[in-house]
């Protein structure tokens, strides 16, 4: 996973905030909206994610102390942009119980595949802590502390976290084995 | 790395290669409104986060498509009135206004209670006599029907407590006076149970109609927000909304529909909507195309009377989505 490192970072800050969050946003869009819809299965909601983190971003800019660390606040935004999503969702879903469920357009079955992995929906019934640091881990192959400064954690509550998820999933795909 | 952590790492993998590397839009950065959120509570995803706008159609290519769908829409729209133009010019009255408005507002399904000549004007309009109960002394019930048009005849035989103990809605009102014709919800259980039905759904809307406006997906106009926020919005078309949401952005331009003269019970049933893909594109024919196949996939109860294709103020392409009335009631499980 490409990031641009400390000195690339700095070369943003001589430039305008415009251009430097656009470099940012090309260098780790992608990876972003990955993991947005790893998180939401859903594309639209994963881009809007990664885009209002950017935003957020842009608007923030001048009053960042540190724009090296940029990258680190656009992780921060996405993750909490997820679980508002995952909340909104929540909340519609208990709201329109009695509805019935909606057909998928043939762009969503394409984009969601014939068969969700069985993994993935092991990884979905995980709390929301659990299921971000796994992802952190395993799909950006983030170290401890880096995934700890974008939770807002630390370092030794992520290695809990993740152990904790992994015994989950654990369990969780051996009952449904 | 054990094997549990091989397996979840290739299942991750290979749930995020679903999204393709060209599948990342373009960033946004001015299109924007101002808000006072914080990047660290998670930027755009709290209340009265902003949504997307601006739909950035190459100019030529919706010049282009948008001549042709003006011209295929405006064809539609002559060849819809050469087959609902009667022979004869009928009369401007009261009767016959309300027989136009039920014949293009009220569901097929439903039938209609009405006084003998307004059942023949209906007839007129192109309702379905199947589905009309010409009331006369000794005959069925009006509670049988879905809806009544009453006319000072219909008045005189039900009596004038009628309305207010099993039709408390009006959906259309025309005329004044003793002309005046309203058309009516029919309630067999009574007045006050209608009121309570009406009451528990409109605590629903309000719900939806809140989350929905916090959806990241979904833009609307100031005014379309001003009758979204008034709580008239029919349950079905906030749900349908709701689901299109899920699978592409929306721009709801207005709500309509209400019939003229409407209460409580008057809905709006029909909204102009723009619709664009999860990279912020303005479908063209052949998605919209698509979108009207996926509103037509939903349960019987949320597929939409009339959706078409129109073309929207400003030139854009976009759909017109009508629900039939009544409104039922009961759509929405609101649990407070």
């Amino acid at each position: 996973m490409k990031i641009p490192g400390a000195a690339g970072a700095r070369s943003y800050a001589r430039e305008s905030a415009e251009d430097a969050v656009t470099a940012l946003y090309q260098a780790n869009a992608l990876s972003l909206i990955r993991i947005a819809y790893v998180m939401l299965d859903d594309l639209p909601s994963a881009e809007d994610v990664v885009q209002e983190a950017f935003y957020g971003l842009y608007r923030r800019w001048d009053r960042l102390t540190d724009t090296d660390h940029a990258i680190f606040y656009v992780r921060t935004a996405v993750l909490n942009g997820c679980r508002s999503a995952l909340r909104r969702r929540a909340v519609r879903r208990r709201v329109l119980a009695t509805a019935p469920v909606p057909a998928a357009s043939a762009e969503a079955e394409v984009l969601r595949g014939e068969q969700r992995e069985e993994v993935i929906r092991a990884l979905g019934r995980l709390p929301h802590r659990q299921r971000e640091a796994v992802v952190l881990r395993f799909y950006l192959d983030l170290p401890d502390e880096q995934i700890a400064r974008v939770m807002g954690i630390r370092p030794s509550t992520v290695r809990s976290t993740v152990f904790r998820a992994l015994d989950a999933l654990g369990r969780d795909l051996r009952e449904t084995a | 790395m054990t094997p549990l952590e091989d397996r979840l790492r290739r299942a991750i993998q290979a749930k995020a290669s679903q999204v393709p590397p060209d599948a990342v839009p373009p960033l946004r950065l001015h299109a924007r409104r101002r808000r006072s959120s914080s990047l660290a509570h998670g930027g755009g995803e709290r209340s009265g986060a902003p949504v997307r706008r601006g739909w950035f159609a190459p100019a030529a290519s919706a010049v282009l498509v948008g001549a042709l769908i003006a011209g295929s829409v405006a064809v539609s729209h002559v060849l819809a009135g050469q087959h609902r133009s009667p022979a004869r010019p009928v009369p401007v009255t009261p009767r016959n206004e309300a027989a136009a408005w039920v014949a293009a507002q009220v569901s097929r399904s439903a039938v209609v209670s009405c006084d003998p000549a307004t059942c023949a004007a209906l007839a007129a309009a192109g309702f379905p006599g199947a589905g009309l109960l010409a009331l006369r002394p000794g005959g069925t019930s009006p509670l049988d029907s879905q809806v009544i048009v009453m006319t000072a005849a219909v008045r005189a035989g039900l009596g004038a407590g009628f309305s207010s103990r099993y039709a408390p809605a009006v959906l259309a009102s025309f005329g004044s006076g003793r002309a005046q014709v309203e058309v009516r919800v029919v309630a067999p259980a009574g007045a006050a149970a209608y009121r309570s039905q009406l009451s528990t759904d409109l605590a629903g809307r309000k719900l939806v109609t809140t989350e929905l406006l916090r959806s990241p997906a979904l833009t609307v106009s100031s005014a379309a927000r001003r009758q979204m926020l008034a709580y008239r919005v029919d349950a079905r078309l906030l749900i349908i909304v709701s689901y299109m949401t899920t699978v592409s952005r929306v721009s709801i331009l207005a709500f309509g529909d209400s019939g003229p003269g409407a209460g409580a019970g008057g809905l709006l049933r029909s909204a102009q909507v723009a619709v664009a893909s999860g990279a912020d594109r303005p479908l063209g024919p052949a998605g919209l195309r698509r979108t009207i196949s996926f509103l037509h996939q939903q349960e019987p109860a949320y597929v939409p009377t009339r959706v078409e294709t129109v073309m929207l103020p400003g030139g854009r392409l976009g759909l017109s989505i009508e629900y039939a009335a009544p409104t039922p009631l009961g759509m929405l499980n609101y649990n407070s």
